[in-house]
């Protein structure tokens, strides 16, 4: 839609905007903010794995919890909070190496129906384990252990920038059109030398890291977690439909995506949680069946070469 | 001793109690054309599934170029220079006909761009370059696969009914530019019903049927062969 | 060790079938929407619920008892079924496997956040039935008697219905030829909708009957779908009896689990095995072709 100039331009002047904002806003707006950064970065990193090669996540705030419980463990223990949030993203990727390699076997609907399974294994896991993880009732952070609200926002939209960056460079590479490639046609793909486990399993890893670095800054931002909110199904529907309604496997659907989630969070989160999720449903649900591009497939016109017109061979109609 | 570029031995695959493949052997040429015929489900996709990695369920060796290459992954058997088509069209739809063809190609090449766009030129669609797979006719998506296949410049390339579905004039364009890859090197296993380009391009054909080689040799010989016609008509009546 | 007294098993093993009969009853529904229509409802679970809830709002406001209330909540959410067939799924019958699965997912987020505004998230039951039938040194809970015995009885009447009614046997011929099915003449739509509306109606009927046994909330639905998710794999999918057997043995699993372990890991036993079975046989699952 835009001319790559005109695309990087306008996302140069909102980086700029979004870099000064500490600076402007009130604390309830640089919150909301904070947030807003955070369901880009988690956006974008549901499109790595799901969008870009069709590989579609039930349940990818598993990586999400993991780097929520990494990073509450590992402050109260005199860790400064920027290990913390290392630590987070490293917690996610050592997990997503394994995980993924078992999961990635699994077609379709069923690498969802296992994602699904592992978040809630994950869940029930971190629940048991009491000694560790205080179980169901969760872990408080003392309050001078964590970071200021602006140093959360500044980090949240590193976050946010560097998942951006990750599915941009991915896009424009060849490794995305491997990727494109596995999601079009898998088997065809390896047909044409694409190592289709080892792509895959670097999107998948690719796809746990942020969310890994974003949960632990969220704990650190609201000094709480607990196993239902780590991996809760809010957090992957959220995913889902930022991204499926922006626009799957573009760089800017997710954060279109991730725009209207937050706005319909600011009227209906506070009041009325289920109404939010409710309407996150319908909106699910309208886009799967009439449109399944998201939003971008509005905006992008394919170029079209007639045959007729074109100096190609004259066609009779084949089979 | 003529030199085999690809030597298949006692391949054997069973689905499920059914033998698709009784111990097929197989010796190609290098720089050959060599045709595979027979009935329909006697087993040659099959056997094309199972030299290019795609059915890793069977047992017994294929060598490529010495190297064993049996029940290796596809991508691997692509880089070690065995590619195929399929018999019906696996286009990337979503993709442009370009990205088609330079996903196909090793990893960092750098002229993919050109080479994809010169073999375009010769089959005449370098004006599609940037329509989507799915937007082609059915033919002119045959030809695309096939032109996907020399992306990697591969030194065996299998070739599954490639003129299936499509018309004269980019069929003849397609045997066109197999006769004058073969001319410089490349060796060619076709799979084909299609009697006289058999004759004409082929130097060694294959009969399957039922899962095993029932002849080989040149075409002449073959078409006369007895259990070839019993093969394709049945077995005669006694009067 | 007092555990493992024969009588402890035995009590353990009654509660696991009649426990296992109601994942049966509820599995075999989901099992046989995929079976017929090629469509994973992720929903399932929710129309459990919403049995459940409508059986509740009965027995809270009219008194009417969960048993006698099954013959108003079931051609209830027959209806509605159909209804939902009719206007959603039939747009994505003939689509990837995936996208019904989205488009479940969809609906299911819409029921349980309905369910929440409606009824808020504390835990409902109806203690109509209470105390256990007591024979020799075993304690049966009546409660889960009735509700084993009963969902028993529907699945075999379900089963019953596909093998031996007309009806039924188009129901399976469009399971397994829907392209044949068409040409023989039999309105392939319809059995659709009528397949769809059984199986909710069979997962509202399995509502009803938890209300007697569990607590629930919208939340439920969650752990119950993953049973039904691990107790298909494993049966195979769309294989009718294969489901029942399968949700028996979990039911029994999770006793014996509960009983010499905690609740909770009886309830992880279905996640582990959903997660186990997909990823040691991702292929190689019992009448399933590789369906994308």
């Amino acid at each position: 839609m835009l001319s790559k100039h005109a695309s990087l331009a306008s996302a140069a002047v909102l980086v700029v905007i979004l870099a000064v904002a500490p600076a402007v806003l009130g604390e309830y707006y640089l919150s909301f903010l904070t947030q807003l950064l955070m369901m880009v970065a988690l956006a974008q990193a549901w499109n790595t794995i799901s969008g870009m090669t069709g590989y579609v996540s039930f349940g990818h705030a598993t990586f999400f919890g993991m780097g929520s419980y990494a990073a509450a463990l590992l402050l109260p223990l005199g860790v400064p909070w920027w290990a913390c949030l290392i630590a987070g993203a490293l917690v996610a990727l050592a997990l997503s190496v394994p995980l993924g390699f078992l999961t990635l076997r699994l077609r379709g609907p069923y690498f969802a129906i296992a994602m699904l399974g592992l978040n809630e294994v994950a869940r029930v896991f971190v629940t048991l384990w009491v000694d560790l993880t205080g179980g169901g009732s969760g872990i408080t952070l003392s309050p001078e252990l964590l970071p200021s609200l602006t140093t959360s926002y500044y980090t949240m939209f590193l976050i946010a920038v560097a998942a951006t960056v990750i599915v941009a460079a991915i896009y424009h590479s060849r490794f995305g059109l491997e990727l494109r490639a596995i999601r079009e046609d898998e088997g065809a793909a390896e047909m044409v030398g694409v190592n289709t486990t080892r792509d895959k399993l670097a999107a998948f890893v690719l796809s746990a890291l942020i969310p890994g670095a974003a949960g632990a800054v969220l704990v650190m931002y609201t000094s709480y977690i607990d196993p239902a909110a780590a991996f809760a199904p809010a957090v992957n529907i959220q995913m889902i439909v930022m991204v499926m309604f922006g626009g799957s496997g573009t760089v800017w659907g997710p954060v279109l995506g991730a725009g209207l989630v937050m706005g319909l969070r600011e009227v209906f989160w506070a009041e009325f949680p289920a109404a939010h999720l409710m309407l996150l449903g319908v909106l699910l649900l309208s886009v799967v069946l009439f449109l399944p591009g998201g939003l971008m497939a509005l905006f992008t016109r394919r170029k079209l070469v007639r045959p007729e017109v074109a100096a190609g061979p004259q066609e009779r109609p084949d089979g | 001793m003529a030199d085999h570029i690809l030597v298949v031995r006692g391949v054997r695959r069973v689905f499920g109690g059914v033998e698709a493949l009784k111990g097929v052997d197989l010796d190609v040429v290098r720089g050959s054309v060599t045709g595979i015929i027979g009935p329909n489900g006697s087993g040659k996709t099959t056997l094309f599934q199972v030299i290019s990695g795609m059915d890793r369920g069977a047992t017994g060796s294929v060598m490529l170029d010495g190297r064993e290459i049996l029940g290796c992954r596809p991508y691997f058997v692509y880089q070690c220079g065995l590619a195929r088509t399929f018999q019906l069209s696996r286009v990337f739809p979503q993709l442009t006909v370009l990205e088609n063809l330079i996903v196909a190609a090793r990893r960092h090449d750098r002229g993919a761009r050109s080479r994809a766009l010169e073999l375009l030129e010769r089959v005449k669609l370098e004006a599609y370059n940037e329509v989507l797979g799915s937007d082609l006719s059915y033919g002119q998506q045959r030809l695309v696969e096939f032109l996907r296949v020399l992306m990697s410049d591969p030194s065996v390339i299998l070739l599954d009914e490639p003129a299936a579905g499509v018309n004269p004039t980019l069929r003849a364009t397609l045997w066109d530019m197999v006769r004058h890859l073969n001319g410089l090197g490349t060796t060619f296993v076709i799979i084909e019903h299609n009697m006289d380009v058999i004759a004409d391009l082929c130097h060694e054909v294959y009969v399957l049927s039922e899962g095993e080689v029932i002849a080989r040799g040149a075409f002449e010989k073959v078409r006369r062969d007895q259990l070839v016609l019993e093969a394709y008509f049945g077995k005669r009546r006694r009067a | 060790m007092a555990l493992f007294e024969p009588t402890i098993l035995l009590q353990l093993l009654i509660a696991g079938l009649l426990t296992g009969s109601l994942y049966a009853l509820l599995a075999s529904g989901l099992n046989l929407v995929f079976g017929v229509m090629r469509v994973i409802n992720i929903a399932h679970a929710e129309f459990m619920l919403l049995g459940a809830y409508l059986a509740w709002v009965l027995y809270v406001y009219a008194n009417v008892h969960p048993l006698l209330s099954l013959f108003i909540v079931v051609p209830a959410v027959f209806g509605i079924g159909w209804v939902l067939e009719r206007t959603l799924i039939e747009h994505v019958v003939g689509r990837p496997l995936l996208t019904s699965l989205l488009a479940t997912y969809g609906v299911s987020i819409i029921m349980v956040n309905a369910g929440l505004l409606v009824f808020a998230s504390d835990f409902k039951s109806v203690p109509q039935l209470q105390g256990a039938i007591v024979i020799g040194e075993l304690a049966i809970s009546k409660p889960r008697l009735v509700a084993g015995v009963l969902a028993v009885i529907l699945t075999f009447a379900v089963y019953l219905f596909l093998e031996i009614t007309r009806l039924g046997k188009a129901v399976r011929a469009v399971a397994e030829h829907p392209h044949v099915a068409t040409i023989c003449g039999i309105d392939v739509q319809r059995i659709r909708m009528l397949t769809f509306a059984l199986a909710v109606a069979m997962a509202a009927a399995a509502g009803v009957m938890l209300t007697m046994i569990y607590s629930f909330s919208p939340d439920t639905g969650a752990d119950f779908i993953q049973k039904c998710f691990a107790i298909i794999i494993i049966g195979g999918m769309g294989n009718f009896l294969g489901a029942f057997y399968g949700g028996v043995l979990l039911g029994v699993v999770e006793a014996f689990v509960g009983g010499f372990g905690t609740t909770q890991w009886a309830e992880a036993v279905a996640y582990l095995l959903l997660v186990l079975v997909l990823l040691i046989r991702p292929t190689g699952l019992k009448g399933m072709a590789d369906v994308k």
